[in-house]
């Protein structure tokens, strides 16, 4: 019925607005709707963080300590309840997810580039460049990465720059096995070495053929380590080496939180949704967006 | 079909040959490193215009050898000469300027298209690689002149290779290859991928462009009966090695070498009638990495001796210009038609 409607698209009779209705959700399935509207909503509270809050994130209200959330016999004032300190859970999970959010989006990026460029290095080089390159994928793979975090924090200190530069490099070399494996399958046979044997350069054969026809997988593993990123900073912050109060994020929020877990699960409970649902949003989308990129699979 | 051009050859190699270096089979990773000669002092010359084919077993040489022609590798000794000038070396800019003359076509068309772009841009793309300033207008004009040329339709130009058939994934190819105006196409076992209906229709427009653009082929193939049809030459490639080299409908009717008997005596109907019957070659050929000694051919060839064992006939020249690589073909026993000399 679907295939009907694609090759005789009328917009006068009603029936074929059920079509339209149809072939619309075939193509963008409830779920991927679902969490593409919650990542936007994320979008959204990251980037107006500082006008959504109701309070500002340190502000105390001694007098509301531990105030529950609505539902569970709280007040309006503070939605989601409070902290020990009184501090408004609401405005202090926007900040975490603003926070949380850009320390995952650029360590991706930065793990994603890195990663891709180094692969491709190797593939396209050979010899000494790929054998240090695989030397250096093989260290990264065999030390386990909260180690190097840790010694990296307890030797640098910590900033937010050096702290998101370091989540970058947690697991560039996934993508760097991947892109030199899919670069050299490639080279050596199909439709690389075809176009080079037409005299292209290597700025055209990666660029306009083996990236794009990679692309989906480095994708999906973008949508794997994305909450992998998350869930490192927040067993980073968990354990005090994170991003230091009185900033705030997620994994933040959900390690000071654990004290309080049976007289004030709110404080940990908000964050730790909010985490499962981003996380589990971004993988649904990856994998749609994996088969939207494939044109065999159109 | 028959342009006799007895000009320069466009295409000449010398004594090319390629070796690799491989782990010799038998104790795994342990093993001795050997050196497989996979193309072993290959001398031949295409005249333009003209087809020469290339048949042999699997694993012979001959892939190898037409990457070799084309300049897609290095030869590890002797050098390919186009038209009277040396190849340059893979990946430089000169060598892709070189590739504007000499194109190849593959075997699985739809490995050497890209699945995520249309047929129309990959056709295209040989024109914005080496003629950047070209219109987009000009461009498509060209497109869609070069894919009439090879049989296609316009709306053909916006669908992806996936959604094409093989026949005509194997047109793309071919109108890739040819968009640039080659002189030189070299394609690898081009038909073996299709259907037998399809493989004519192929055979076919490869004959024809070749009339109309007075291409040069090397047809790598082991399908004798369209080698015989579309080549004027023919060489036949054993371990490596040329075993026989000649005008294409002589060497088909008359083989001389063993080999070339052997390989024709297992086609059903050819050299049939008439010709004492050879028995049709047994067993897979040697180890290319450990080849036996003397002749390569020896351990196979009905009619080997102990001089085969000790040395390796040299390829000779018959009195027709036919060259054989056998100790029982010389000038004098060769004038005898139809069977090798005793």
């Amino acid at each position: 019925m679907t295939d009907i409607a694609t090759q005789l698209p009328t917009e006068t009779e009603p029936a074929d607005r059920h079509a339209g209705m149809k072939r619309f959700f075939a193509a963008y399935p409830p779920g991927v709707l679902l969490g593409l509207s919650w990542i936007l909503l994320m979008l959204i509270l990251a980037l107006g963080a500082d006008l959504l809050t109701p309070y500002s994130f340190t502000a105390f209200d001694l007098k509301a300590r531990l105030q529950p959330p609505i539902g569970m016999g709280g007040a309006l004032n503070h939605a989601l309840g409070t902290d020990e300190l009184g501090r408004d859970v609401l405005s202090r999970l926007i900040m975490s997810i603003r926070m949380s959010i850009l320390i995952a989006f650029f360590g991706t990026l930065i793990a994603a580039c890195m990663g891709t460029l180094l692969g491709l290095m190797a593939a396209h080089f050979r010899g000494k460049v790929e054998a240090v390159i695989l030397v250096m994928i093989d260290f990264q793979a065999s030390m386990p990465f909260m180690i190097i975090a840790l010694s990296v924090l307890a030797f640098f200190g910590n900033s937010i720059v050096l702290f998101v530069v370091l989540m970058g490099f947690h697991s560039w070399e996934r993508y760097a096995r991947i892109s030199r494996g899919l670069a050299l399958s490639a080279n050596e046979q199909g439709y690389a070495s075809a176009v080079r044997q037409l005299g292209a350069g290597s700025g055209r054969i990666y660029g306009r053929h083996v990236l794009p026809n990679i692309a989906s997988t480095l994708i999906v593993s973008m949508t794997l380590t994305f909450p992998e990123i998350i869930l490192l900073e927040s067993g980073l912050s968990f354990l005090g080496l994170g991003v230091q109060p009185p900033l705030t994020s997620l994994g933040n929020m959900v390690g000071y939180g654990r004290e309080y877990i049976t007289r004030a699960p709110w404080i940990m409970l908000a964050p730790s949704a909010v985490i499962v649902l981003t996380t589990l949003s971004i993988s649904m989308l990856g994998d749609w967006l994996r088969d939207r990129l494939d044109p065999t699979l159109r | 079909m028959t342009a006799q051009d007895s000009g320069k050859p466009l295409l000449q190699a010398h004594g090319i040959a390629k070796h690799f270096s491989v782990r010799q089979s038998g104790l795994g990773p342990f093993g001795r490193k050997g050196l497989l000669k996979a193309v072993d002092g290959v001398t031949l010359s295409v005249m333009p215009g003209r087809t020469l084919g290339l048949v042999g077993e699997s694993g012979c040489g001959k892939s190898t050898t037409g990457r070799l022609l084309l300049g897609l590798m290095t030869p590890s000794a002797g050098e390919v000469q186009f038209d009277g000038q040396p190849l340059a070396k893979a990946g430089t800019a000169e060598w892709r300027q070189q590739r504007q003359l000499m194109q190849m076509v593959y075997q699985d068309p739809l490995g050497a298209l890209d699945r995520r772009l249309t047929v129309g841009r990959q056709i295209g793309e040989p024109l914005e690689i080496h003629h950047p300033g070209m219109t987009v207008a000009d461009r498509n004009e060209r497109i869609v002149a070069e894919m009439a040329a090879v049989g296609l339709q316009p709306h053909h130009a916006e669908r992806y290779p996936h959604e094409l058939s093989g026949g005509q994934r194997q047109r793309v190819v071919l109108a890739r290859a040819l968009i640039l105006q080659p002189r030189l196409l070299v394609c690898d076992e081009p038909i073996s991928a299709l259907d037998v209906s399809i493989q004519a229709q192929v055979v076919n427009l490869l004959l024809d462009l070749q009339q109309d653009l007075n291409l040069a082929y090397v047809f790598i193939s082991h399908d004798l009966k369209v080698v015989r049809q579309i080549s004027h030459d023919v060489a036949v490639m054993y371990l490596g090695r040329i075993v026989e080299y000649g005008e294409a409908e002589s060497l088909f009717r008359d083989p001389q070498h063993p080999y070339t008997q052997a390989l024709l005596a297992a086609i059903p109907s050819v050299v049939r009638q008439g010709a004492p019957r050879i028995a049709p070659i047994q067993g897979d050929p040697p180890d290319p990495a450990n080849p036996p000694s003397g002749c390569a051919f020896r351990t196979r060839c009905p009619r080997a001796t102990a001089l085969c064992a000790e040395t390796a006939p040299a390829l000779q020249t018959l009195p027709d210009g036919r060259q054989v690589a056998c100790h029982f073909v010389t000038p004098d026993t060769a004038s005898r038609p139809g069977r090798v000399a005793a």
